[in-house]
């Protein structure tokens, strides 16, 4: 049968009309359940492939158990909140697409955990530009007097890190030291402080090297390294460069007592490293001087429940109990949920600069240690001082924490403080 | 003088490592003529069939024999499944590199999703040095440059003297020649990638039991360095590939000792840069620059 072209067009648009009708209230339904349930999300914005693929579960083992006790105690002003593990890949050249695809791709990013030393400052003007808040565990001191308004950093600076070392070094009683450092960003950012630090405090710098990193053999370094007969050697490498040096060092009878920084800390760094030399050595040997954080204190009791119970999603939780880096994270997670709480939004343009509100100490204002006891007081209009698994976290006008420093030493499955070290001492290193 | 002595030990052992996975690279180049950059993967898949070998009681030098067949097997598998296909296509030389690059990737993300991004290590004690004329070396390390040795002269005996190692060194000069006198091509070639591969499982256990850790992408991570020993002796050269690891492992080791440990890999590839500049086609490599490649 032939339909002439007027019956056509008046079919056409009658199905279009009935298509309409009936979409048009799904579409309104749809876009008020999106509004009202719709999931708040953390990006977790570090490497998940490439050398550093560790990056990436270091931080999920501070993102999920802060989504766990959140959605715990009702979400974020009804939202539920989740971990979104985005690979940031390794590298500035592809962190910056993945970050542009990151921000493009979704209106329900809230916040991000990323930018370690190898991309924050290729990313973090990204998500400046963006306006979301970005949590960062860079240690690079371009940083130490950022103006970029969201950006924080909640551990201390390599270069405060770097001076920690070397008045360690002291603390402990050496008098004869030797820095190595390898050549990367990561370990050239406590590297100056450190070797300055042991110069101000006195002590002999018997060598001074930086190594190449992710070399075959370093047998030649590591003997000039021996005939100067340190007592210590401070130092960070990645893993695989710690382990070969330190392995040819085991090798030649003498391993000093060694003063490392967080990333001895990191699973990945003493799997690498016992491999190499033998777990009774690295133990009996390494002093890691790490931030300050009290073990007993009810926000690291919280974490570390929280962490068991998402195993789930971190896989072999336990691991990462110690690790500042995963704790920092938790934190930060934590900081963020409660300062959309006190600004009654989840816009990141808004909700961003009540985050020192939460952190800093305010006349009158509440010290808790919990999402939901932060929650709960807010919710009683007063005002809160989140101190969290970190410890206390003061935001300075360029968003840095930084917090004081321990000694640590890892006997019988966990880590002890044996030492803190004072403001003063550390100020003799700077 | 013993500083110097040690350097040159060191050295020695350096292009040890170097010199067995910088001849199977070669080795399989010169035949097939495919520029395989996907060899570092092939590496770290060795260096862990070994580890699995080691972690269930075998000791490292058994388990090293083993997964080296087990790299001479992926290798054939390799150049099977992906490599020849192309190859018969008329993939030109540089799309070739292209897919040895995306196999390697593959290659590298596959083993990283399965092992994850820890670091692993054999079981094998931790060894003291010895004084040897000055050099200080480990039994371990006195093991493998003594496994180089024998592997090199055999490569060396094998090409020279043997129908295949004829057949080899036919094909690499000419192919269209070798195959037309009637050299088995297919079998010469997988007999080459199987012997790359052989030679990619022994160096990368020797490799990741000098650095004392390894990951997924360690494999990957060395082989610029290999690649740079292999060209500087002459690509296709197996005797250049020894003589070039030398170069490489000897020169680090001295700049590490007497200048700037920082600087080492600079002098190693300043070197490779000069003799380049000089010979381009490396010291010793004499493969005409008209080949095609062979699957």
């Amino acid at each position: 049968m032939k339909i002439s072209t007027r019956m056509a067009t008046v079919g056409a648009s009658a199905l279009i009309l009935a298509m309409s009708s009936a979409i048009a209230p799904a579409w309104g339904s749809s876009k008020a359940a999106h509004k009202s349930s719709s999931t708040l999300e953390f990006a977790i914005f570090h490497d998940y492939s490439g050398p550093n693929a560790a990056y990436g579960p270091e931080a999920a083992a501070g993102c999920f158990p802060a989504e766990r006790i959140i959605n715990a105690a009702g979400g974020v002003l009804g939202h539920p909140v989740t971990c979104v593990p985005t690979d940031a890949k390794g590298d500035p050249a592809d962190a910056v697409p993945a970050a542009n695809r990151l921000i493009a791709s979704t209106s329900a990013l809230v916040g991000v955990l990323g930018g370690g030393s190898d991309d924050a400052t290729a990313i973090v003007p990204l998500f400046q530009q963006a306006g979301i808040p970005i949590f960062s565990t860079t240690g690079e001191a371009s940083f130490d007097h950022s103006t970029a308004s969201y950006f924080w950093r909640i551990l201390s600076p390599d270069s405060a890190q770097g001076a920690a070392m070397s008045a360690a070094a002291k603390k402990l009683g050496f008098t004869k030291v030797a820095t190595v450092f390898g050549n990367d960003s990561s370990a050239q950012g406590s590297a100056p402080a450190a070797i300055l630090g042991v110069g101000k405090i006195h002590l002999k710098l018997v060598a001074n090297q930086t190594i190449a990193i992710g070399q075959l053999s370093y047998r030649s370094e590591v003997q000039k390294l021996v005939s100067s007969k340190p007592q210590a050697i401070i130092s960070e490498a990645d893993p695989q460069t710690s382990a070969t040096y330190f392995s040819e060092l085991a090798q030649l009878g003498t391993v000093p007592s060694l003063i490392t920084d967080p990333v001895s800390q990191e699973p990945n760094w003493r799997t690498a490293v016992i491999g190499a030399i033998g777990k009774s050595t690295l133990n009996s040997k390494d002093y890691a001087v790490v931030a300050y954080e009290p073990a007993n204190a009810p926000a690291y009791k919280a974490y570390t429940g929280a962490l068991k119970a998402s195993a789930k999603k971190v896989p072999q939780p336990l691991q990462w109990e110690s690790d500042p880096y995963s704790v920092a994270d938790y934190d930060s997670v934590v900081i963020m949920a409660l300062a959309m709480d006190m600004a009654h939004s989840s816009s990141p343009k808004v909700y961003n600069r009540y985050i020192t509100k939460v952190t800093n100490p305010s006349a009158g204002a509440v010290v808790v240690h919990t999402y939901a006891a932060g929650k709960k007081a807010l919710a009683q209009g007063k005002h809160i001082q989140y101190a969290g698994a970190s410890g206390a976290i003061i935001f300075d006008r360029w968003h840095n924490a930084g917090q004081g420093f321990a000694i640590e030493r890892y006997k019988n499955g966990n880590w002890h403080i044996i030492s803190r070290l004072s403001a003063a001492e550390i100020k003799a290193a700077i | 003088m013993s500083e110097f002595a040690s350097a040159i030990g060191f050295g020695i052992v350096t292009a040890a490592i170097l010199a067995v996975s910088s001849v199977g690279f070669t080795l399989q180049f010169s035949v097939t003529n495919v520029f395989n950059l996907s060899y570092g993967s092939v590496m770290t898949a060795t260096g862990f069939i070994a580890y699995g070998l080691n972690n269930a009681g075998l000791n490292i030098w058994s388990s090293m024999a083993i997964a080296a067949l087990g790299g001479g097997v992926i290798s054939v598998l390799m150049n099977w499944l992906i490599f020849s296909r192309f190859i018969r296509h008329g993939l030109s030389r540089f799309g070739m590199v292209i897919v040895t690059i995306a196999t390697g990737l593959i290659c590298d993300n596959t083993i990283q999703a399965v092992v994850g991004p820890s670091f692993y290590s054999y079981n094998v004690p931790l060894e003291r040095v010895h004084d040897i004329g000055g050099m200080l070396l480990t039994t371990q390390e006195l093991i493998v440059i003594a496994i180089a040795i024998v592997l090199m002269t055999l490569t060396h005996v094998g090409l020279k003297y043997t129908r295949l190692g004829t057949a080899m060194r036919g094909l690499s000069v000419n192919s269209s020649l070798a195959r037309a006198s009637g050299v088995p091509t297919r079998r010469v070639v997988a007999a080459a990638w199987f012997a790359s591969g052989v030679m990619a499982g022994i160096g990368a256990v020797a490799l990741f039991l000098d650095t004392g850790a390894f990951g997924a992408t360690t494999g990957s991570s060395f082989l610029i360095i290999v690649i740079a020993a292999a060209v500087l002796g002459g690509v296709g050269s197996a005797e250049g590939a020894v003589v070039g690891a030398l170069v490489v492992g000897i020169s680090t080791e001295i700049a590490a000792a007497y200048w700037n440990a920082e600087l080492k890999n600079v002098v190693a590839f300043l070197i490779l840069i000069v003799v380049l500049l000089v010979r381009p086609q490396g010291i010793f490599s004499q493969l005409s620059s008209e080949r095609t490649a062979v699957g």
